[in-house]
């Protein structure tokens, strides 16, 4: 839920990074915050996590500067990937602006990532939200293990699983060396924002 | 052959390295049971160990994954990062914020997160609240059952209950609630109804059917009347209203302002001569004050709530 500071004339919006677990979801967020280190208004958050695993959430403010003579505040999170935590899932998504849904690539990957996804409809849906609806891009992590010989789906194949109804932006990325990190973000801020403007005109205030 | 069973081991490595264990023990199976059907193999013995030793290391990762996750402590700083994240009242301060609104929504979050320990402290901060006390009642309740406190939840229960803490309206809302959760737990329900857990709800938490049935068939009782034939404090006899009882405990409440009656009436202390009211009759007989506690909050803060247990009525 974008929060209006009308008087200050600032806005402040909520991209939640969803998708199956050890999908790449922090990496992304690791990434952005070496990489956009002026947007960059805090440090990164990682709540809880074991060894590399979030179990409850990651959590990093940006400051887009000035569009359209607002402030424009982001606020970005991770949610936990691994089954059992869907509650907390469900809890980060409270109020979210914008997604970023974070597909594995590998071969073996396939299920969960059509699993993440029905998950990520429900919860939405529990919060009288339509995935058809709300801002959403795909993101297909992983790529960069082609070259090591590993199985991964190809994205065609992924875009037929998961994207095959939604028609969402979607790009081929690697969040461990950077490749296709920004591309995603400023997409999914993007629609989030041209979004927000058609639900609350607020670039015109 | 040899390389086929290397790109194997690599992808198992691989999913290693990316935290996906079961995907890479799959893997490694995959090759112990290529090794084990193929003659061909040499150094098959050597290779099989090697590999089972891997699948070894896998499974105590996997069991220590699971046994960490459940370790969910945090430290007061971040759940103090979780409350201010979580609610969307701190977001707008500075307009109109409602403080206890706030608070409110962070004590759920911290709930939600499984900070039980500090979501009851910030609950029990918001019972003073008059917009929020119900939903923090309710929500006391909801920790101390996820905690497995089932008897502390009962005791807090009844504890607003003999301490008019709450509405007569506002304590059938949360009992409401605690029967369905308990419904949805599993858990005895009929300990809200007997009452369990005023007393020493340790020892009352299995109550068993005798006592149930001697909590049922027991008279109620509107009022009392004590009678200091020892030691007497004033001339008169006291006379109180019965504010709760449960079987044969009664709890009744003394003003602050009676000093002396209340430092008469410790724990512990035999009362022979009490008048025992009901509905129907008045009964002569004793009882014996088991439980004293100071009321900490609420339109009766400072007096005094006693139970006394009836006997010989």
């Amino acid at each position: 839920m974008a929060v209006f500071n009308l008087k200050d004339r600032e806005i402040q919006c909520k991209v939640v990074y969803y998708g199956p677990g050890r999908c790449g979801k922090t990496t992304n967020l690791e990434y952005i915050f070496k990489a956009y280190k002026k947007q960059i208004k805090g440090d990164m958050v990682s709540i809880n996590t074991e060894g590399d695993r979030t179990l409850f959430f990651d959590f990093l403010p940006m400051n887009l500067g000035k569009i359209n003579g607002c402030d424009v505040k982001v606020q970005l999170f991770t949610v936990p990937g691994q089954v059992q935590y869907k509650s907390t899932r469900k809890l980060v998504l409270k109020g979210v602006d914008g997604i970023v849904f974070v597909a594995d690539s590998l071969d073996v990957r396939r299920e969960k990532n059509m699993l993440a996804l029905k998950d990520l409809q429900q919860n939405l849906k529990s919060y009288d939200l339509n995935i058809f609806k709300i801002p959403i891009v795909i993101q297909y992590n992983k790529r960069d293990l082609e070259k090591e010989g590993i199985p991964l789906m190809s994205c065609e194949k992924m875009e037929k699983d998961l994207n095959r109804q939604l028609k969402a932006p979607s790009f081929a990325a690697s969040a461990f060396s950077g490749q296709g990190v920004g591309k995603t973000l400023q997409s999914c801020l993007n629609l989030t924002l041209k979004h927000l403007h058609k639900q609350f005109n607020w670039a015109d205030k | 052959m040899n390389k086929m069973i290397k790109g194997i081991l690599k992808q198992a490595e691989l999913y290693k390295s990316q935290g996906l264990l079961k995907e890479a023990e799959q893997q490694l199976k995959k090759i112990e049971t290529f090794i084990q059907t193929n003659d061909k193999i040499k150094n098959k013995e050597k290779l099989l160990k090697g590999i089972a030793y891997k699948i070894k290391v896998l499974n105590d990762d996997v069991k220590k994954f699971e046994k960490e996750s459940k370790k969910t402590e945090t430290s007061p700083g971040v759940n103090k990062i979780i409350k201010n994240l979580f609610s969307t009242a701190f977001a707008t301060e500075g307009d109109e914020a409602d403080k206890d609104a706030a608070q409110l929504e962070g004590a759920i979050a911290l709930f939600k997160f499984g900070q039980f320990d500090s979501a009851l402290t910030e609950f029990d901060q918001l019972l003073n609240s008059e917009k929020h006390s119900v939903i923090s009642a309710k929500n006391i309740i909801k920790c101390l059952v996820e905690q497995d406190k089932v008897n502390t939840a009962v005791t807090r229960f009844f504890k607003w209950h003999t301490e008019s803490f709450f509405s007569s309206e506002q304590l059938t809302d949360i009992r409401s609630f605690t029967e369905n959760l308990f419904e949805k737990k599993k858990l005895d329900r009929d300990l809200l109804l007997t009452g369990a857990g005023i007393d020493n709800i340790s020892n009352n938490i299995d109550c068993s059917e005798k006592e149930d049935k001697e909590y049922e068939d027991f008279i109620d009782i509107s009022s009392i009347g004590i009678s200091f034939s020892e030691n007497a404090i004033t001339n008169e006899d006291i006379e109180l209203d019965v504010s709760f009882q449960t079987g044969n405990v009664i709890s009744i409440i003394i003003s602050s302002k009676d000093n002396q009656v209340i430092d008469k009436l410790k724990v512990g202390v035999k009362l022979e001569n009490v008048q025992y009211y009901s509905p129907v009759a008045i009964f002569k007989g004793s009882g014996t004050v088991s439980a004293k506690t100071k009321i900490q909050s609420g339109p009766k803060k400072g007096d005094y709530s006693l139970d006394i247990k009836v006997e010989n009525m």
